[in-house]
């Protein structure tokens, strides 16, 4: 393989294209963390006082995302719904989803670097996935708050029985999963 | 090997708990995307016996570029690959893929240097489901290629100053056969009967008996050495002389070194001589004196794989250098050292040429500090290049600069005749 035209000092010549299509860029993925964080820290607490505990969590798990600041945000939201009754609005199934969108994101903040390129189609998966589960999780979370969530008077007949046996299926789900011999 | 499904879990089942605890419905219903999604990636992480493998292609796309193709058989249930990718030793890139786009990369990439060079390098990590990321970076993937320099046609060619042998092409002072005609001599014992010239004998000869001859001169052949300084590798970017990024500092002394030593070594050998190579770097890559094409291709590999060595040789003594041999020191004469050898090499009666290798230096992206210490380091070279000349040494820039002569016609004033004068070589 010869180099060619050396003695006439050619000029260099850019690299070339990377090579696959990847136009959206790594950091896009971590602004977006932040974005939804801050919606989701607005939705719960106000445009005040935990409100900002909630910017710095997002800002923290956009920057340091090997932290898992991320999960800690979902719990910090989570604990913000301490104080609310549970009553059927856009409210709460925005922040249903969000919190999963969350979960995404901080996945994807984890793995990818701020730096790099991402190609749409290894978004699509993730995409799918959250549709796939959202749909099913909203339409439970839907009926969940028509039967279960109690009444103006502070009444939930149903409540404690129905919170015991998904906790317990849930913890039994999971425990089943971790604890499987891979 | 899946630290975010971790968290994710250990998150999932907080909330649970809470959620229990608390009587909440909210933080229960917050929780189940996350069981879910958490269930789904463990169960689709990738059996830990799969291996990832590779097979990367460099071939020559023409045009001074090579084409590169990393195939890449993934593990089942792959779901995106982080691709960090290099080319030519520059800052890599990332590119996070899709597992089916991650099959075949492919791509071109302009060669800018000639030596040993690593092409691209690719480094793969592999994510499952749920952004798990299943996989440590794995080793690198790298492709290498030893480039051929180009080559120059040298139609003009310095000869040492004895020339060798009874062989050759080159024209000798003494007498034999081969050569131009020399002088008409009268017949003596040892004088060829063919070499009688019978019309001069008739013109000459006074008496019967008495011949005269032809006489010729012999042909020989020139015993060359060249002599490599790999020690350092700078372009011709200035701005680029510390990081030295081999996309970014342009033209390298190297690579002017190894055009000129393919180029002088071709043109020696094809003209009959002999010819041998010495890297100063590396006792290695020291190829006798010989002619010959087999020779002619150790040369070309030897020289093509020169490589800078970036640590100052030492040697107590000069390299050894074949009797009456020319040497050419091809060099940057950015240190003393190559100085020191080719006044050891002129004092032992060698003519010995200096190849300047040193690129026309470029000064974009240079701030004023490197401009200044470009003119120092300038100023010391332009001593050592004056201490070689008032010893006899004859200097060859081999770059063009502007306004100098083109290289065929300084080949051609170094080709004229010497005549020695002292330890001066004086030019006619």
């Amino acid at each position: 393989m010869n180099v060619g035209e050396l003695p006439t000092l050619r000029r260099l010549r850019a690299p070339a294209d990377l090579p696959a299509r990847a136009p959206i860029p790594g950091a896009a993925v971590r602004l977006a963390l932040v974005a939804v964080a801050v919606a989701l820290a607005l939705l719960v607490y106000g445009p005040h006082g935990w409100f900002y505990v909630g910017v710095l969590l997002a800002l923290l798990a956009a920057s340091v995302p090997d932290y898992m600041f991320g999960w800690l945000l979902i719990l910090f939201l989570a604990l913000g719904e301490l104080g609310h009754r549970a009553v059927l609005d856009w409210r709460i199934l925005v922040l249903i989803a969000g919190v999963h969108l969350l979960h995404i994101l901080a996945g994807l903040s984890y793995v990818v670097p701020w730096r790099s390129w991402l190609s749409p189609v290894a978004l699509l998966a993730p995409l799918r996935r959250f549709v796939v589960i959202q749909v099913p999780c909203q339409l439970i979370a839907v009926g969940a708050l028509e039967l279960l969530a109690p009444a103006a008077n502070g009444h939930r007949p149903l409540t404690f029985a129905a919170f015991t046996l998904a906790g317990a299926a849930a913890l039994a789900l999971l425990a089943r999963l971790l604890l499987r011999g891979r | 090997m899946a630290p975010t499904l971790v968290a994710s879990a250990a998150i999932a089942v907080l909330l649970a708990a809470i959620a229990v605890i608390a009587g909440n419905l909210v933080i229960a219903l917050m929780a189940l995307p996350l069981i879910v999604a958490v269930s789904i990636g463990w169960d689709r992480l990738p059996a830990a016996d799969d291996q990832l493998s590779t097979r990367l292609t460099l071939t020559d796309a023409g045009g001074g570029h090579v084409a590169y193709r990393l195939e890449t058989t993934l593990p089942e249930r792959v779901a995106a690959v982080v691709v960090r990718q290099s080319l030519l030793g520059a800052e890599p890139r990332e590119l996070v893929l899709a597992g089916p786009q991650a099959g075949e990369l492919a791509g071109e990439v302009a060669l800018l240097h000639s030596g040993p060079q690593e092409v691209v390098r690719f480094e793969l990590r592999l994510l499952g489901d749920e952004q798990a990321a299943i996989s440590l970076p794995e080793d690198p993937i790298v492709g290498e290629l030893v480039v051929a320099p180009a080559s120059t046609r040298v139609r003009s060619l310095p000869l040492p100053v004895r020339l060798q042998g009874m062989t050759g092409t080159h024209e000798s002072a003494r007498l034999g056969d081969g050569g131009e005609f020399r002088d008409i001599h009268p017949f003596s014992p040892g004088d060829r009967l063919r070499r009688i010239d019978w019309r001069a004998t008739a013109r000459l000869g006074m008496n019967a008996g008495e011949l005269y001859v032809r006489r010729t001169n012999a042909l020989a052949d020139a015993t060359v050495l060249i002599v490599m300084d790999s020690r350092d590798d700078v372009g011709e970017e200035v701005a680029e002389w510390s990081r030295n990024a081999a996309g970014k500092k342009g033209l390298s002394s190297l690579d002017v070194a190894r055009e000129a030593a393919s180029s002088l070594a071709g043109a020696y050998i094809a003209a009959g001589d002999r010819v041998g190579f010495q890297d100063l770097s590396s006792r290695a890559r020291m190829i006798a004196h010989a002619g010959g094409t087999r020779h002619l291709w150790k040369l070309a590999r030897a020289i093509e794989v020169t490589a800078p060595s970036q640590v100052p040789f030492r040697h107590r003594r000069a390299p050894i250098v074949p009797p009456g041999a020319l040497v050419y020191l091809l060099s940057s004469l950015l240190d003393d050292q190559p100085v020191d050898l080719a006044l050891r090499w002129l004092s032992g009666g060698h003519r010995v040429i200096a190849v300047d290798v040193l690129p026309p230096p470029r000064f974009v992206r240079a701030d004023r500090r490197q401009r200044i210490a470009h003119r120092m380091i300038m100023m010391a070279r332009d001593d050592r290049i004056r201490t070689l000349r008032s010893h006899g040494v004859e200097l060859l820039r081999w770059a063009t600069d502007e306004g100098a002569l083109p290289l065929a016609a300084r080949l051609e004033l170094l080709s004229r005749p010497v005549r020695r004068r002292g330890s001066r070589a004086v030019r006619r």
